[in-house]
Parts: structure tokens; C-alpha cells; sequence
């Protein structure tokens, strides 16, 4: 595991969304510069009157690789659809990244398949590790348009805010396997029944019972883990554009 | 003497994912021939998934998009708007083209006006309901046999 980490210790980067606010992780493919995350750690989704998604991208985008700071643009086609429904977004930063990752074949991951994240959680500036396993493989409502399906790599590996975008690798080659995305729908339920509970009994729960259950809500892990399978960034136009130099 | 059918299942089951035609549910739906007229739509439910594919035209008859499994794959200055459980395809004017929304994840309702080759309309929604007016047209597809064939 410790040889995975320093192999992909620059191949993983910290993003900033100056204008947003929002931070997350993201990682290299291939040697021209395209960094790979999700497409909800650089856009903001608003829902209009009329039901429509409109999202509004960063355009202050900076990524922390190793000690230095790049600036970064978005290399998707914004006007697409595709890398909403999917959650990826294609960076391109003007470096040649000293480590990148390649991709597994997705077909060939199995349930159990021993698995690593790396990424940027919370308010760490340095790369945090976590291991676990391949939990489960489903197919499931798109969590952007329930019209899309979308393979999914379920996983115990531990992971909070600020890992979204970074790589689930798989232990023994250390490939990519999928793009860690969002926790399990069951973190959700877990959290509404929490706030309800101290939002109706504010003024009967002690203070220090209160902070700790806020301090639940914010950073335990409860449930498994969604990691998005790479095969569909994979297949964005930019990478088919730039075959053959990566 | 026009005859109506109402609430049949065609080729599927109460329950299972299904497209609202005419007032019957049904796996699959064809307007045109894919490759004949210049027109196309073929809604069809494939890896538990709705999936739209076609050509779409104006009341003009010239093409407005080209839809492949619900993503644009060229069009004249159509626009996509994704809502949580479907799409609308405005043309360049705001107008609405087609209209998506899957129900509970199990009903898909199709809204808007299909334009056939010299502009006249093929299917279009009244009052909640996806109506074919004219043909050819295909509901309901197992392998190679056919629910209902109009045209």
C-alpha cells in the first residue's frame, strides 16, 4: 500500500474554488495536464422555477499538487449534459504532471476487491489515505437526472468532505477504479433524523450532548460510500480529441 | 369509425417501467422509420434505463436535433434543460421541442409536438396525454413482435 501511496502522491491534487468556495480532490490522466474530479466540487447547482437544473462553474479554479499551486480551466464542453448526469469534470492545468494514474477495466472489478482513497478531507493541505474494500456494484438512479442510470462502486473506504473527486484505487495494481462521489443515501437519513431530533429539543439537550452530536453531523462517516465508475469520464470527448498523447 | 384503447399494457406489466402512450402503457414506441422519413423517435427502456433516440423536427420540417439514448448529438441551436427526473429540448426561440419527465421513477410521460417530413404533426400532448395522430408508428416491441402497428 505504501508504494500505491508514494507512486500516486502526485498524481493527486487538492481543488479550490475561490469563487464558489468549495474545495475537493481531483486526480491525473495521462501526461497532458487533464485532471479528473467531480462536476459538483466545481459548479453550483441552482433548480428553477420551472424544475430546471441550471448549474454555475467556477472560474477561479486552483489546484494544490505536492508543495505548489496551479491555476486550472475547465476542459469539458460546459454546455453538455453529459458530465452533469455522470458528476465528472475535466480540468486542464499547463504542467506535465510528474505521476498520473491509469484506468482499470472496469469489467473486471469485483466485489471485495481491495481498494484505497486519497484525497483532500476537510482542511487538510496534505493527502490523507484510507483503505477498505469493494462493498457492492450497482447500477443506480443518476443523483443529478434518476432519467440516467449509473454504475457505481459501493465502499467501506472512509471518506468525508473535501474527498469528492479523488480516485478509488485499486490495491493491488493501482489502478483507478471509479471517482469518489458522494456518501450513501443512508448518511442522509442518518443526519435529517439527527438535526430533527436537536432542532424540536433544543433548549432540553445539554450543551455538550448537543456540540457532539453537531460534531457528528459534520464529520462521522456513517454507511457506505459511492464511488462513480470511471468508465464514463473516460469516454468524454476530450480524452477521445487527445488519443494517443497520454 | 375511430376506435379508442385505453389503459392496456403492452408488453409490460403493472409496475414495471413503462412509457404513457395514448393512454396505454407500453416498453417501447416508434414514430416513423429510422433511415425512411426524415423524421424519427424511438423511446425505449433498455439496462432499466428510458432511453430517447431520433430526429426532430420544425413545423418547417427541417431538422431541429439529433437525440441519441437522451443527449444531443447535433442540433440547430437546440437548447437541453435537465430537470431531476427528465429533460425539455428547447429550440433557438425558447420553445418547447420535447419534453421528458419520468413519474416515481416507473411512468414516462412525453410531451411537445413530433413534426413529420412536410411539417405536419405526427403525436403531440393534449391534456396529459401523448397522442399519435398519424403513422407509420410502432407500440410495444418484444424481439421482433409488434404490439400495435399504425400505418
Amino acid at each position: 500500500m505504501r508504494a500505491v501511496f508514494e507512486k500516486s502522491i502526485e498524481a493527486v491534487g487538492k481543488i479550490t474554488c475561490r469563487d464558489l468556495g468549495k474545495t475537493g480532490s481531483g486526480f491525473f490522466l495521462g501526461s497532458q495536464g487533464f485532471l479528473l474530479t467531480n462536476n459538483h466540487v466545481v459548479s453550483r447547482m441552482n433548480i428553477d422555477t420551472t424544475g430546471a437544473i441550471r448549474l454555475d462553474y467556477s472560474n477561479q479554479i486552483s489546484v494544490k499538487v505536492g508543495e505548489r499551486i496551479y491555476e486550472a480551466s475547465l476542459a469539458m464542453d460546459k454546455n453538455s449534459d453529459r458530465p452533469v448526469v455522470y458528476d465528472y469534470a475535466v480540468l486542464k492545468l499547463d504542467i506535465t504532471p510528474k505521476a498520473y494514474f491509469e484506468i482499470v477495466d472496469a469489467s473486471v472489478v469485483a466485489q471485495g476487491d481491495e481498494v484505497i482513497a486519497i484525497g483532500y478531507p476537510l482542511e487538510f493541505n496534505e493527502p490523507v489515505l484510507t483503505d477498505g474494500v469493494i462493498s457492492a456494484i450497482v447500477s443506480r438512479p443518476s443523483h443529478i437526472n434518476s432519467l440516467h442510470r449509473i454504475k457505481t462502486f459501493l465502499t467501506n473506504t472512509i471518506v468525508i468532505y473535501g474527498n469528492s473527486g479523488g480516485p478509488l484505487i485499486r490495491k493491488s495494481d493501482g489502478k483507478v477504479v471509479g471517482i469518489i462521489t458522494m456518501p450513501h443515501e443512508m448518511r442522509d437519513e442518518v443526519r435529517q433524523r439527527l438535526k430533527t431530533y436537536i432542532n424540536s429539543r433544543e433548549t432540553e439537550i445539554p450543551p455538550p450532548i448537543r456540540d457532539l452530536i453537531k460534531f457528528v453531523l459534520k464529520y462521522i462517516q456513517i454507511g457506505l460510500v459511492h464511488a462513480v465508475s470511471i468508465e464514463y469520464a473516460i469516454n468524454d470527448p476530450i480524452f477521445n480529441l487527445n488519443k494517443g498523447g497520454s | 369509425m375511430p376506435v379508442f384503447m385505453r389503459g392496456n399494457y403492452i408488453f409490460v406489466q403493472r409496475g414495471q417501467k413503462c412509457f404513457e402512450v395514448s393512454s396505454n402503457f407500453t416498453n417501447y414506441l416508434e414514430l416513423g422509420i429510422n433511415g425512411m422519413t426524415k423524421y424519427y423517435l424511438e423511446a425505449r427502456i433498455e439496462n432499466n434505463e428510458f432511453r430517447i433516440s431520433g430526429t426532430l423536427l420544425n413545423k418547417n420540417g427541417e431538422v431541429l436535433c439529433n437525440l441519441r439514448d437522451n443527449f444531443i448529438e447535433a442540433s440547430r441551436g437546440c437548447v437541453k434543460e435537465m430537470t431531476k427526473n427528465g429533460y425539455r429540448i428547447r429550440d433557438a426561440n425558447g420553445s418547447l421541442v420535447l419534453e421528458i419527465q419520468a413519474e416515481d421513477d416507473l411512468i414516462c410521460h412525453l410531451k411537445g409536438i413530433i413534426y413529420g417530413d412536410s411539417g405536419e404533426t405526427i403525436a403531440q400532448d393534449r391534456a396529459g396525454d401523448f397522442v399519435i395522430l398519424k403513422g407509420p408508428a410502432i407500440i410495444g416491441r418484444s424481439g421482433d413482435a409488434i404490439g400495435i402497428k399504425i400505418g
